[in-house]
C-alpha cells in the first residue's frame, strides 16, 4: 500500500467516525453497508425477525419486498428503517424488531430510505414509486415535507425512484434522488429517467438533470479534491458523473450493459470509482475524468454494488456465484470465494475482528467471509423467494447491512420470502445449518418422467393393437 | 454523432420504446422469413443455400434473441399476450407479435421455421449429417453405438451430479427434465420397447405441459435457453449436448418426440396454403425421399403434414421429380415448382 493510500484510508477512517448517519443507500461513498451506534437506551441485542410475506401479492419486475436497511439512532436508541413492497416505511427497534413507528405512501417502495442528522434531530428520507420523495422526523414519522418528481395523469404508468443520497449543493444540505417514469398509453408514450437535487431541510427543488430515459441508479455522493461530485448509473448503459453543485454532467462512461448500482469510491490518488454493469465488467475508474485505470471480467451479471474495504481493496458479487476481492489500485485479483448460486446484493463490510464481509446470494443465503483472505465463516439461510417466476432476477433485491450495538455486531437482511432478520455476528453462527439440499430436485426426475414413459408406452401398445 | 440527435429520432423512436429490444427481434425474423421466402424457390443447389440460412439464423439466435423468440417463451408470451388484450395494447402486441408472424408465416409459405430457421433443429441436422456420414444404415444403430449412448447417459448423469453438488438447482434448471426425457424416449425406441410413429404425439404432451406451466406461473426452461439468456445456465447448456447427442441416434429427436412448438407448426400446417405432395404417376417407389427426410414425414411416399419441415429434402432429393409444392386454398390451382 502507497503511503498516499494510507493517509487517505486514515483520513476516510476519521471522516466515517464524525458522521454517525446513513446519509445514502450503502451508508458511505465507500458502500460499507456498516455503522457503530452509540446507543446507550437500546437493549442488548437479540435476534429477530418481522415477517411480511403476508401483505406481498405478486411479482412484477423491478419489484423487492424489503429493501435494503438503514441505521441510525433516535433519542438514544438504536434503529433499523426498511421501505417494504406493502407501501409502508417502518421503522423498528434495531435491537428487539418492535415496531417504533409506520406510515403508508402511495405504492410500492424499491427503494432503501436513508438516514440524516441534520444537527438538531433525525430525518428519514424515502422515495416511494408513487413519484414521491417523503422526509419524515425519524423518531415520531411525521411528515416534513413531500416533493413529487412528476405531476400526476392518468395515464402515467407508473414510477421508480431510487434511495435517497444525502449531500450537499452549493453549499446547502441537499437530498439528490433518480427517478424513472413511463407513460405507455398510446397518446403521450414516454420514459424518462434522471436526477433531481432538492434542499434537504425543505425539499424546494434545486436542480434537475434529465438523463436519457432508463431507470436511474441511487446517486453516490462524493467530495473529490475538485469539488463535490455525483455519480449515477443507468440502465442505459452509462455511468454519469454530474457536478453535485450546478447538476451539469462532467464524463460519462459507457458500459455494455445496464448499470444496476451506484459506483464505490476509493480514495486514491487520483481518486476511484469502482463501477460494474449486467456486462458483468468490474472497472476502476479516475474519478475526475472518467478514464478507465483497470477492469476486471467477472463470468456473469453483477448487479450490486462494489464496496471498498478500509485496506484499499475491493469486494463485489457477480451472478456467477462468486465474491471477488480486488486490489483497488490494479483491479488484481486478491481472493475469491464461491457461492452456491449468484450473487445479487452488495457487500457489507464489518470490522469486527476478525473482519467480515457479508453478501447474499441465489442459493437463498447469506454469505460471510473473512475480509483478510476470504476463507468461509458462515452461511445462514434467508429462505426462497415468494414466487418462482421468470426474470426474479430483475429485481435489486436486499443487501446485508450491519450495524454495532451495545458491543454487538448485527446484520440486518430483508429477504425476498418476505422475512427482514436481524441477526447477532458472533461465534453461534459458525455452527449455523447447512444450506437447503437438491433433494427436490432429484425426487422431481422420476415424477416427470413416469408419466412420459408411460404415455409413450400406452400409444404404442395402442398402436400396434390396431395395425398388428 | 450520437443516434439520438439525429433528426426526427425521438419521432421513430417513440413508438418503439415500450417494444425495447423486441423490435429487434421482429426485424431479424421478419428478414429471415423474408429470405426464406425468397430463396426456396430457387431449385439449384437448394438444399446448400438452406444450410447457408440455418448457419445465419443461428447466429441470429445467438447474438439478436433474447427470450421472446424461444421455443418455450413464444407459446408462454402469447398467452400472456393474450390476457392483456382490452387493457394494455402495446404490450399485448410485445408479448404476442413473434408467435404470431411464425404462426402466419406457416399459414402462408408453410413450416419453413421448422426446416429453414430454428436453430434447436440446425443442431440437430447437423448431429444428423454427422451421422449419414458415419453410418451406413442410420436408421439403426448398430449394439456398439448403444453402448455408446448408455455411457453419454451414464456421463450425463455424473454431470449433472457434479452440477448439484456445487449449485442450488432451481425449477429454473428443468431443462434437464426435458433432456432426461429425451435421452428415456430414445432409449426405448432404440430398445423397441415404443414405435417411432405413436410417441410424436407426445409433442402434444409437452404443449399441455407448456400451458399448465404457464397459467400456474412455474418456469418451465427451454433446453436450448442457454443460447437466448445473459445469465449462465450451464443445465441447459447440457441439455442442448443431450439434444444433439440424441440426434446422433434419432434424427431430429427432439423434432420428433417432444418439441411443442413443432406440434403447433404441424397443426397450423394443416391449414396453410401449401403443401408438398407426391405425383404417384411419376414416383418409381426408390423411397429415396423417406430416406432424405430428417424427420421421417414420408410414410410409403406420402407427405404426413403434421411433422412435414419444409426443408425441400424430398423435392429435391426425388430422381423422377415427383414432389411438388402445391397451393391447397380454395380456388387455387397454381403449382410451384
Amino acid at each position: 500500500m502507497s503511503a498516499g493510500l494510507a493517509i487517505a484510508v486514515v483520513l476516510l477512517a476519521g471522516l466515517e467516525a464524525s458522521a454517525p448517519d446513513w446519509p445514502q443507500l450503502r451508508r458511505d461513498a465507500q458502500n460499507t453497508g456498516s455503522i457503530e451506534l452509540d446507543a446507550p437506551k437500546s437493549p442488548r441485542p437479540r435476534p429477530w425477525s418481522f415477517d411480511g410475506s403476508g401483505r406481498v401479492w405478486g411479482y412484477e419486475p423491478g419489484m423487492v419486498v424489503w429493501t435494503s436497511a438503514a441505521l441510525g439512532v433516535v433519542e438514544g436508541k438504536a434503529i433499523v428503517a426498511v421501505g417494504s413492497y406493502d407501501r409502508l416505511v417502518y421503522v423498528l427497534d434495531a435491537s428487539t424488531g418492535e415496531l417504533v413507528w409506520k406510515v403508508a405512501t402511495g405504492g410500492p417502495i424499491s427503494s432503501a430510505p436513508v438516514l440524516w442528522n441534520d444537527g438538531a434531530s433525525s430525518v428519514l428520507f424515502a422515495a416511494s414509486s408513487d413519484r414521491l420523495v417523503y422526509a419524515f422526523a425519524a423518531a415520531t414519522g411525521k411528515s416534513l415535507w413531500v416533493h413529487s418528481v412528476e405531476e400526476y395523469r392518468p395515464t402515467l404508468g407508473g414510477a421508480r425512484l431510487s434511495s435517497p443520497c444525502v449531500g450537499q449543493a452549493g453549499g446547502r444540505d441537499a437530498l439528490f434522488v433518480g427517478h424513472w417514469v413511463w407513460d405507455r398509453s398510446l397518446g403521450h408514450t414516454l420514459q424518462r429517467g434522471g436526477v433531481t437535487a432538492l434542499d434537504a431541510r425543505d425539499g424546494k427543488p434545486l436542480w434537475t438533470r434529465e438523463l436519457g430515459d432508463n431507470e436511474i441508479t441511487s446517486p453516490l455522493f462524493a467530495r473529490l479534491p475538485s469539488g463535490s461530485r455525483l455519480f449515477v448509473g443507468s440502465s442505459n448503459g452509462n455511468l454519469y458523473c454530474l457536478d453535485a453543485d450546478s447538476g451539469s454532467l462532467l464524463w460519462q462512461k459507457t458500459e455494455l450493459d445496464a448499470v444496476r448500482s451506484p459506483p464505490a469510491l476509493l480514495s486514491l490518488t487520483p481518486p476511484l470509482v469502482v463501477t460494474a454493469s449486467k456486462f458483468g465488467m468490474v472497472r476502476g475508474l479516475n474519478a475526475e475524468t472518467g478514464a478507465e485505470v483497470w477492469s476486471f471480467k467477472t463470468g456473469d451479471r453483477v448487479t450490486g454494488s462494489p464496496m471498498a474495504m478500509p485496506d484499499g481493496r475491493v469486494v463485489i458479487g457477480s451472478y456467477d456465484g462468486r465474491l471477488y476481492a480486488l486490489d483497488g489500485s490494479t483491479g488484481k485479483l486478491s481472493w475469491s470465494y464461491a457461492a452456491r448460486g449468484g450473487i445479487y446484493s452488495s457487500a457489507a463490510f464489518v470490522p469486527s475482528s476478525p473482519a467480515l464481509v457479508l453478501a447474499a446470494a441465489w442459493d437463498h443465503s447469506l454469505h460471510a467471509v473473512a475480509a483478510a483472505d476470504g476463507a468461509h465463516r458462515f452461511t445462514t439461510y434467508t429462505g426462497a423467494p415468494l414466487w418462482s417466476v421468470g426474470g426474479l432476477d430483475d429485481s435489486n433485491w436486499a443487501s446485508p447491512s450491519a450495524a454495532r450495538i451495545q458491543d454487538t455486531w448485527m446484520v440486518f437482511l430483508g429477504s425476498y420470502d418476505g422475512t427482514l432478520r436481524a441477526l447477532p455476528l458472533d461465534e453461534r453462527d459458525l455452527r449455523a445449518p447447512p444450506i437447503r439440499s437438491n433433494l427436490w430436485f432429484w425426487v422431481s426426475f422420476p415424477i416427470a418422467l413416469a408419466p412420459v414413459a408411460a404415455v409413450a408406452l400406452l400409444l404404442t401398445r395402442r398402436n400396434r393393437r390396431r395395425r398388428p | 454523432m450520437q443516434p439520438e440527435r439525429l433528426p426526427l429520432s425521438k419521432f421513430f423512436n417513440a413508438p418503439f420504446l415500450s417494444l425495447d429490444q423486441t423490435s429487434v427481434e421482429m426485424a431479424s425474423l421478419l428478414v429471415l422469413f423474408l429470405v426464406v421466402i425468397l430463396i426456396a424457390r430457387v431449385q439449384s443447389h437448394r438444399q446448400a443455400i438452406r444450410r447457408g440460412v440455418q448457419v445465419v439464423s443461428v447466429f441470429v439466435f445467438f447474438y439478436v434473441v433474447y427470450s421472446c423468440l424461444g421455443v418455450f417463451g413464444m407459446i408462454r408470451n402469447g398467452l400472456y399476450g393474450l390476457t392483456l388484450i382490452g387493457t394494455v395494447y402495446t404490450e399485448s402486441f410485445y408479448w404476442m407479435a413473434l408467435p404470431v408472424v411464425v404462426l402466419s408465416a406457416t399459414l402462408v409459405c408453410g413450416p419453413v421455421f421448422c426446416g429453414w430457421i430454428c436453430p434447436t433443429g440446425t443442431v440437430q441436422e447437423w448431429a444428423a449429417l454427422l451421422r449419414k456420414r458415419i453410418s451406413k444404415n442410420p436408421s439403426k444403430p448398430s449394439r456398439l453405438q448403444i453402448l455408446l449412448l448408455g455411457l453419454f447417459f451414464a456421463g450425463f448423469l455424473a454431470l449433472v451430479i457434479s452440477i448439484s453438488l456445487e449449485k442450488q438447482m432451481f425449477v429454473e434448471d428443468s431443462s434437464l427434465h426435458w433432456a432426461a426425457a429425451l435421452i428415456l424416449l430414445v432409449y426405448l425406441v432404440l430398445a423397441g420397447a415404443i414405435d417411432d410413429a405413436p410417441t410424436r404425439s407426445l409433442r402434444g404432451l409437452s404443449v399441455v405441459a407448456i400451458f399448465v406451466t404457464a397459467v400456474s406461473h412455474l418456469i418451465v426452461t427451454s433446453p436450448v435457453h442457454f443460447a437466448f439468456t445473459s445469465r449462465s445456465d450451464p443445465a441447459s447448456a447440457t441439455a442442448t449436448l443431450v439434444i444433439v447427442v440424441a440426434s446422433l441416434f434419432v434424427m431430429r429427436a427432439w423434432c420428433r418426440y417432444l418439441c411443442p412448438w413443432g406440434w403447433l407448426m404441424g397443426f397450423a400446417h394443416r391449414f396453410s396454403r401449401v403443401r408438398i405432395v407426391r405425383d404417384p404417376a411419376r414416383c418409381n417407389d426408390c423411397k429415396t425421399c423417406e430416406r432424405s427426410c430428417d424427420v421421417g414425414a414420408i410414410v410409403h411416399g406420402d407427405v404426413r403434414t403434421e411433422h412435414c419441415q419444409f426443408c425441400y429434402a424430398c423435392v429435391d432429393s426425388c430422381p423422377s421429380h415427383a414432389f411438388k409444392v402445391v397451393d391447397v386454398w380454395p380456388g387455387k390451382t397454381e403449382e410451384k415448382p
